[in-house]
């Protein structure tokens, strides 16, 4: 009997640029999407955002931070896999969605989907990563072949922002 | 490749394969407290220990022939964590939680039996309910904010993590 509670850990986000005055964004939020490289095996030039899969190298070398823990493990991988793919650095990395999936060889994983504020650097594709990024809203993401789901969460992302401007305004 | 027919380790690699643990701090609007219970002292872990509700991701709870989308050759199921925190909380205390789920923090560690867990603790707000403890497994609750909290003997993290999402919910 296989062990039932093994998952692969995936974790993507969707970066958010917000916007000032003379960004030349419009005066609006924009997200990050990237273009999947054609040597893809899973969903090859299709248009995503950056992310991947968790290992225990991640952080078993790394001094843990108590006795027994390694602490905030979901935005370092995060921080590290946008790096990584976009050449982008991140801040605040919040929590958006979940997702399980089953692929087609039968193996189990757990997407955890956050968000995270732009914090810095120019855009430099890992080889054999993405091919092509661009920063969109949510009208113009309509526009790109992206892998199924992802405008859902990049509307959850939206309503977020949009929430906590609300908030913001509420508490002035 | 075709659809998975059945989910497998077969193909995982095992250094990419985690426990996936989450637990979730219950917050009650009409007076600003948190859920908090008591595991049994019959429990192997942490027995008679004050904690918040939780648990593991199993995949042999998804019907694999009831995916909530096909996405090319993956099969998805959304919402998987909040899902499970539901079902949780259900089941260990009787309660109904809001599905939209705030982060709190994430750590790594690996068990005694060497088998890497990924802990991610959430906020989630309270939705209806008698509190009624799951049989065995827990032996009393309490309601109660960021003092009250002080003067029970906790698992490490929860008293901070009462506080968080204390904060996190009445700042707005």
């Amino acid at each position: 009997m296989e062990n039932t509670k093994l998952h692969e850990i995936v974790i993507t986000a969707i970066v958010v640029k917000p916007s000032r005055p003379d960004d030349g964004l419009g005066g609006e939020g924009k997200f990050l999407i990237t273009r999947r490289s054609a040597a893809k095996k899973r969903f090859p030039l299709m248009w995503t955002v950056p992310g991947g899969r968790l290992e225990t190298a991640d952080y078993i070398n790394l001094p843990k931070d108590t006795k027994e823990y390694w602490y905030n493990v979901l935005e370092k991988t995060v921080r590290r896999e946008v790096k990584e793919e976009t050449g982008l650095d991140i801040s605040d990395v919040e929590y958006v969605t979940s997702l399980a999936t089953v692929h087609a060889d039968g193996t189990p994983s757990l997407v955890i989907s956050c968000m995270a504020k732009y914090a810095g650097g120019d855009i430099v594709f890992q080889e054999g990563e993405s091919v092509e990024a661009a920063w969109v809203n949510l009208e113009e993401a309509r526009g790109y072949d992206l892998i199924d789901g992802i405008y859902d969460e990049l509307a959850m992302a939206n309503e977020r922002l949009l929430g906590k401007k609300s908030e913001w305004k509420r508490a002035n | 490749m075709s659809i998975a027919k059945k989910i497998s380790l077969e193909n995982a690699k095992q250094n990419k394969l985690f426990y996936f643990v989450a637990n979730v701090v219950i917050y009650r609007e009409s007076d600003s407290r948190c859920l908090i219970l008591q595991r049994s002292a019959r429990e192997k872990v942490h027995p008679l220990k004050w904690g918040v509700p939780g648990g593991k991701l199993e995949w042999d709870q998804l019907d694999i022939s009831k995916p909530s989308r096909v996405n090319g050759d993956v099969l998805d199921f959304e919402n998987a964590v909040e899902n499970l925190l539901a079902r949780e909380a259900k089941e260990e205390a009787g309660v109904d939680i809001n599905g939209k789920l705030e982060y709190i923090n994430s750590v790594a560690f690996v068990r005694p039996d060497e088998t890497p867990v990924i802990l991610v603790k959430f906020a989630a707000k309270y939705a209806g309910g008698e509190v009624i403890l799951e049989a065995d497994s827990f032996d009393k609750f309490a309601w109660v904010n960021a003092k009250e909290v002080t003067s029970y003997d906790c698992i490490i993290g929860v008293k901070k993590e009462i506080k968080e999402t204390i904060d996190l919910f009445t700042k707005c």
